[in-house]
């Protein structure tokens, strides 16, 4: 298996000890099929037991360990260590967000603007003897977005969040448009003052940053446009 | 290693993102959009001023046109309207037909390049003007 020391430049900062954020250096040794996360792990659990990291799945399902390499923001339990350029990688936690310690960061303010969108199936109407049916058709309108995870990639990476955490941000309206165009959700009426609201969807200015930094490749931007539409003419578009 | 005074603040994240066709046609169209702004209120203080004068002649319009500094503001204004208005097109488009959105980074460079034809087409018939102007 191919050797390769590399080095990895880690943002550090613990509120408790430390008066300012610093970056510290650490070389390890990596092989051919490693991930950033296992990089980081093994740094913390065999030079330096201080280090924070928040990760759970370890398989990009979880949305526990986004953070930013290089400047762009990735998961790094799917970001393979080969396809990182650089002599050294800068590892730091997501932007704009208050830093818990070192990587980890406080998702309070993106999981209550989650909150607000109601990230569930509302249904009006009583519920049928058997299921909910939906088409095939049905479901493939809402395809890329059921993928998303919430790492909060897209929404830490938006220009418009750094400046307006009252913003919704890519993710909360992402889940929105997974639900409003689920045939079988009724909640439009009980979203639309949040959606069109103050913080709502025309805080969107298409700088498309969410794109870029989904780990999970969904159009986010499109997710938005279409709630967007969905709100301006009343009806679903499902052409 | 130690590195003190590190900026975690999103304005550095800023500058990489400039790389990115989103958003630098985000950070232009808003930088482009006080410029206009500042213009027009210049703009209209000159109007204003030149209507207190009893009479105006071609000859107090004439610097505007045929100046060099003048010429050059024009011809940066210019340029800073027809980003504005083309790149307001672009996200216009994009709110109108979402399903646009995968191609974004195509529909970019498409109204880039329309926008420089703009403004070199816009800039030749200015000169022209202005040549026509210095002669009379």
């Amino acid at each position: 298996m191919k050797k390769k020391m590399r080095k990895f430049k880690i943002y550090r900062y613990d509120p408790e000890k430390d008066s300012k954020p610093y970056y510290r250096e650490y070389s390890v040794e990596t092989h051919e099929g490693m991930t950033l996360l296992d990089a980081i792990i093994h740094i913390s659990e065999n030079m330096d037991p201080s280090l924070s990291v928040r990760y759970s799945c370890r398989m990009s399902v979880c949305g526990s360990c986004g953070m930013s390499v290089n400047d762009s923001l990735k998961l790094a339990c799917k970001t393979q260590l080969e396809t990182l350029h650089g002599d050294v990688l800068k590892i730091e936690p997501l932007p704009s967000m208050k830093v818990i310690k070192d990587l980890v960061v406080d998702m309070e303010p993106f999981l209550d603007n989650l909150k607000k969108v109601k990230p569930y199936l509302i249904t009006h109407t009583p519920d049928p003897a058997k299921e909910r049916l939906q088409s095939v058709y049905d479901r493939e309108l809402i395809d890329s977005s059921v993928d998303c995870i919430l790492c909060g990639c897209c929404t830490t990476s938006c220009p418009v969040f750094w400046t307006d955490k009252g913003y919704l941000g890519p993710a909360a309206i992402t889940k929105a448009f997974r639900f409003l165009y689920d045939s079988r959700d009724e909640g439009y009426e009980d979203r639309l003052h949040v959606l069109g609201g103050v913080g709502g969807v025309d805080k969107c200015h298409h700088a498309y940053r969410c794109v870029e930094a989904c780990p999970k490749n969904i159009n986010t931007t499109y997710a938005i446009d279409m709630v967007k539409k969905l709100i301006l003419t009343g009806k679903r578009d499902t052409e | 290693m130690l590195m003190t005074d590190i900026d975690m603040s999103p304005k550095r994240y800023s500058k990489t993102a400039l790389k990115e066709p989103g958003m630098f046609a985000w950070v232009m169209h808003r930088i482009t959009g006080i410029a206009i702004l500042l213009f027009f209120g210049w703009h209209v203080i000159d109007l204003v001023r030149l209507a207190y004068q009893k009479t105006i002649t071609i000859a107090d319009l004439q610097p505007f046109f045929t100046g060099y500094v003048t010429m050059i503001l024009n011809g940066i204004f210019l340029g800073v309207i027809v980003f504005h208005g083309i790149n307001g097109f672009r996200v216009i488009l994009h709110d109108i037909f979402p399903s646009l959105n995968k191609y974004y980074k195509q529909i970019f460079w498409i109204f880039m390049i329309l926008a420089i034809i703009g403004i070199v087409v816009t800039l030749y018939y200015m000169i022209l003007f202005t040549s026509v102007i210095a002669s009379s």
